[in-house]
């Protein structure tokens, strides 16, 4: 979860409002400075590679458990015979995976392709079992679609995504030092299903580039295509950095596996930045993959692209062609939410939220959740409650909303509390608390046990006032000679020490002691 | 059709102590009574009470005991374990029998499949060095399924490594010999290949029939040499999930027996459709059973003779055999038409393009860190150089180097592609002579020449690869073929067998 600050920042600009590019994370003056001229004469064009894993339960063609890493597995044990290609085993697809690949194909406006078929992509690496990956070379099952991202000029570009394959992931390999430089291999992940979502080279700028891969991220868990915890391996990004200029065409470079969004950024930086300086030196860019060292946030040579790789794709032939009929894509689109922008506007209009708070909502995958607790035209109050009270515990105790313990009709019923005048906020707050420590009674039994009820009693009132005054002489005489945002401190000292107490008629109550004519 | 010594009398059996085949002097004579039984009698016999499970197994391990020098099998089972399991059967068919309910197909038939069927729990070699100590620990869904029907599974017969060869010298535990060879060793003649074990085995009457598999030809063509019947169903009918792959789009389960009577019982036994591979043919499009016998049918059998076959290697009395089966088809009522493959010269090298391709990519896997024979190397790759340097024999390194170029960039067009588009050319053909020419079947000899000696002294790969141009076809289209013996061979000094 982030930072409630930066979510309203990248909540406005999602929304579609201006916002300079001064408030995004700082970056070092050094790079800006380099950039400078680059950027004169070179235009940077940037194209992605993003690897999702489906969130299916079992793998592309095998019934092993699909999420091992998320689930803490230990190493090899999510394994089927499939997996690890042992011999006379056969693939078979996962049904599921093809249904998230519509999903996902419908989100970014795709063409889902009636027709498409697997291949294999032979190499060799102790990681993949069968000497092959089984993807979708020459007829992957979405192609042409978009996604709209800011730029840094505050317009938006609209990013071609040229397709999007099925296709396998590999097992992972850890190297050791010592035990005379060992490898070991752990095949949990060999086997599970990814979507590779390719877009065209339309993106100019690591900052559209971050913005890209940050609203796909979102639109992939929205839709429940992928989980997208970049930290846990869910999704990662492949990058082709090159720079061009009208008379002179650039040489693309690659570089793999970045594994969170800032990082994307920091390589394309990176990068350009050392294309730029071998240009502006004279020198040749080769054609080269490359990975990035985040430590040293650069990015530093793995193989030659000229002497790439012979894949020697063949069709799959364990596998007969993937018909997609109308039916089952009509059913997936049936069985879709609603897409981020069509909620974001329709939250704003039927609940009478701000667009930053519907924006927010939105981005925090908690609208569900909100339109079981508003109530159509009034959800101000419960969007703030879920944003900044109910967040805010989840966020303090790194917990999900999944499985919480304040169920939306618990935190309306409690909203509905403080409506009828029954509490304060400040006693709700407590009540909140509670809840979500795991108190499984009715809102309004917790406040009637604990005596919560909003004491409108006068005489009471007036002797809290009377307590605190008295506590607190200098603001006091603050207020009377009319500084009265001390005011709400004292009020706020009679409802610390008295929640339950009402904060309107202690107001009241406050400013008739202290502000009477003397 | 070559005739079998029938059985003249009812023999009286009753069940003995199923210890008693290391005590008991094994009886030449009772053996031959016995494995003279095609799979069809014996079951007859079975249900009758003539014979038990006991015996046929007890024969049948004589058998193979006494002919261990043919090399048909790679392993054997534990003799206790089968002759436990052949009591059990015996006790079980009794028990159906008196409670008047079903007694599965192949119950008590002893029966044998190919190295490259993974049996669990029993070594699967693939007559490999590279799977030399593999212990599968699944079934196959053959495996399982012939279990089901009742099958006793003796043993695993020898075969070209990884099903690459037709002559079933490609293997480490020595070259099968033909049953009909006058002779072992070295002027032995070829049982054929790929499944040579298999069809030695069944001509050998070491089992009552054998499953294969075919890929250009590894079950017809070696039945074929070792006169037994030879089936290929169509490709997808039988469910290729545990059997070793060679070339996925090619492969076949195929069925070796004495008789076809035999081969339509195994056949049905493993035939169907099985969710575990995605190739096999759904349950709604499997054809309806065949009735049981064929009685004359309405209309006549239209059999087409295709022109395209009289090849430069056809052998004259190959030939001879060709047009005597003709006439007799002729003369039991069928209507025989010449018809036109144009593109059957094509098929063969198309196939040695695809086939090598295939298994270039289904042997990828073979890198001995999880299974197989582990190398010795400073890093993964020299570990898994060396393994497939000692793991792979000549003729499948040869394959996979076909393979690995034909697929590699600057050739994939010209080669891989090319061979896809003559592939889809055969299909067409074979669509026309069906639907336009209107033909029901198709009858052309199994093989150009027969049974040849098996170390002929030449260089005789490339013989070797002729000698599928009359099967791959059929391979190609994923058409059902069936392999019959005809006659013996006349010119050869020992006859060998001439099938169609």
């Amino acid at each position: 979860m982030q930072h409630l600050a930066s979510c309203r920042r990248a909540a406005a600009i999602a929304a579609g409002h201006n916002c300079s590019v001064s408030q995004w994370p700082i970056r070092s003056l050094q790079r800006r400075t380099l950039t400078a001229p680059a950027a004169a004469s070179w235009q940077p064009v940037i194209g992605l590679e993003v690897h999702a894993h489906l969130a299916t339960n079992s793998k592309l063609f095998s019934d092993a458990a699909a999420a091992a890493e998320a689930a803490g597995a230990p190493a090899n044990t999510t394994v089927a015979m499939f997996d690890a290609a042992l011999p006379g085993t056969l693939p078979v697809l996962n049904a599921a995976s093809v249904d998230l690949a519509i999903r996902a194909g419908l989100a970014v406006q795709a063409t889902v392709n009636r027709r498409s078929s697997f291949d294999r992509k032979h190499y060799f690496y102790p990681d993949l079992p069968h000497g092959f990956q089984i993807t979708q070379y020459y007829a992957p099952v979405v192609s042409n679609g978009h996604l709209d991202v800011p730029t840094a000029a505050g317009g938006t570009r609209r990013i071609r995504i040229a397709r999007m394959q099925l296709e396998l992931d590999s097992g992972k390999s850890q190297h050791y030092e010592q035990h005379g430089g060992q490898t070991l291999i752990d095949l949990n992940r060999a086997g599970a299903g990814m979507l590779e979502i390719v877009s065209e080279p339309d993106i100019r700028s690591s900052d559209e580039a971050a913005a890209y891969v940050k609203k796909l991220q979102h639109l992939l868990r929205h839709v429940g295509v992928c989980h997208g915890n970049m930290e846990l391996g869910e999704m990662r990004v492949d990058v082709n950095v090159s720079l061009n200029r009208t008379d002179q065409p650039g040489v693309r470079c690659e570089i793999k596996n970045i594994n969170s969004v800032r990082n994307v950024a920091r390589a394309i930086e990176h990068e350009i930045e050392r294309q730029a300086a071998l240009l502006l030196s004279g020198q040749k860019i080769f054609r080269e993959t490359r990975a990035f060292d985040a430590a040293r946030g650069v990015t530093v040579p793995m193989r030659s692209k000229e002497d790439e790789v012979d894949y020697r794709f063949m069709p799959e032939p364990d596998l007969p062609v993937l018909i997609i009929t109308e039916s089952r894509i009509e059913t997936a689109r049936g069985g879709m939410p609603e897409l981020p922008d069509v909620l974001r506007s329709r939250l704003q209009s039927e609940y009478g939220l701000l667009p930053a708070d519907a924006a927010l909502l939105v981005d925090q995958h908690v609208a569900g959740y909100f339109e079981q607790v508003a109530r159509p035209g009034d959800g101000k109050r419960a969007a703030a409650w879920i944003l900044n009270d109910l967040l805010g515990l989840l966020n303090e105790h790194g917990e999900e909303l999944q499985g919480c313990p304040v169920t939306p009709t618990r935190l309306r019923d409690l909203l509905d509390l403080i409506d009828t005048g029954y509490i304060s906020n400040a006693a709700a707050k407590q009540v909140l608390h509670l809840m979500y420590s795991g108190n499984r009674e009715a809102p309004r039994a917790i406040v009637d046990s604990l005596a919560l009820a909003m004491n409108s009693a006068e005489d009471q009132l007036a002797s809290l006032c009377d307590d605190v005054c008295a506590k607190h002489p200098d603001s006091v005489r603050k207020v009377q000679a009319g500084n009265l945002r001390v005011l709400s401190f004292l009020v706020g000292q009679v409802m610390k020490s008295c929640p339950s107490a009402n904060p309107a008629l202690v107001t009241t109550e406050m400013k008739k002691r202290l502000t009477a004519p003397s | 059709m070559q005739r079998f010594q029938s059985l003249t009398k009812p023999m009286r059996c009753r069940p003995r102590s199923t210890r008693s085949i290391c005590s008991s002097a094994p009886n030449h004579d009772t053996d031959r009574k016995i494995l003279s039984l095609t799979l069809t009698e014996a079951r007859a016999a079975l249900t009758e009470g003539r014979v038990t499970a006991v015996e046929l197994t007890e024969s049948s391990l004589r058998q193979i005991e006494r002919l261990g020098a043919l090399n048909a099998l790679v392993s054997v089972r534990d003799t206790e374990q089968l002759l436990d399991e052949a009591a059990d059967a015996d006790r079980r068919r009794l028990q159906l029998q008196r409670d008047g309910c079903v007694v599965p197909a192949l119950l008590g038939v002893p029966l044998t499949l190919k190295d490259n069927w993974c049996t669990a729990g029993l070594r699967t070699t693939c007559a490999s060095r590279m799977l030399e100590d593999f212990v599968p620990n699944y079934d196959a869904t053959v495996s399982e399924r012939l279990k089901a029907a009742g099958g006793l599974l003796l043993g695993k017969t020898n075969m070209d490594e990884f099903g690459m060869g037709s002559s079933s010298r490609w293997t480490p535990f020595g070259a099968v010999c033909n049953p009909w060879s006058a002779s072992t060793g070295p002027q032995a003649r070829t049982a054929g290949g790929s499944s040579g074990g298999s069809a030695c085995a069944v001509a050998a009457r070491m089992c009552f029939a054998s499953v294969g598999s075919d890929t250009g030809g590894s079950v017809r063509q070696p039945a074929a040499m070792c006169g037994v019947v030879g089936l290929k169903p169509s490709y997808g009918t039988v469910s290729r999930y545990g059997l070793v792959a060679y070339a996925s789009s090619l492969d076949t389960p195929g069925v070796i027996a004495r008789t076809v009577a035999d081969a339509m019982i195994v056949f049905d036994a493993i035939a169907g459709h099985d969710p575990r591979d995605s190739t096999s043919v759904a349950a709604d499009e499997y054809p309806p059973p065949r009735p049981a016998s064929s009685s004359a049918s309405k209309r006549r059998l239209r059999i087409g003779v295709p022109k395209e076959y009289h090849v430069a290697e056809l052998d004259a009395a190959v030939l001879a055999a060709w047009h005597a089966g003709a006439a007799a088809f002729e003369a039991h009522g069928a209507e025989l038409v010449e018809i036109s493959l144009p593109h059957t010269a094509l098929a063969l090298p198309a196939y040695y393009i695809l086939a090598p391709a295939e298994a270039f990519s289904n042997l990828a896997r073979y890198d001995g860190i999880r299974y197989g024979l582990r190398g010795h190397g400073a890093t993964a790759e020299a570990m898994r150089s060396d393994a497939r340097r000692r793991g792979f024999g000549a003729e499948v390194q040869r394959r996979l180097g076909l393979g690995s170029f034909v697929l590699g960039r600057r050739a994939v067009d010209s080669y891989y592609h090319k061979a896809l588009d003559i592939r889809r050319r055969v299909v067409q053909d074979f669509d026309n002579a069906f639907s336009l020419a209107g033909v029901d079947a198709v009858l052309t000899p199994t093989t150009p020449f027969t049974s040849g000696v098996l170390d002929a002294g030449t260089d005789s790969t490339l013989d070797d690869y002729v000698q599928d141009v009359m099967t791959i076809p059929a391979s190609l289209a994923g058409l059902p073929a069936i392999s019959i013996p005809t006659q013996m061979s006349k010119s050869a000094a020992d006859g060998t067998p001439m099938p169609l």
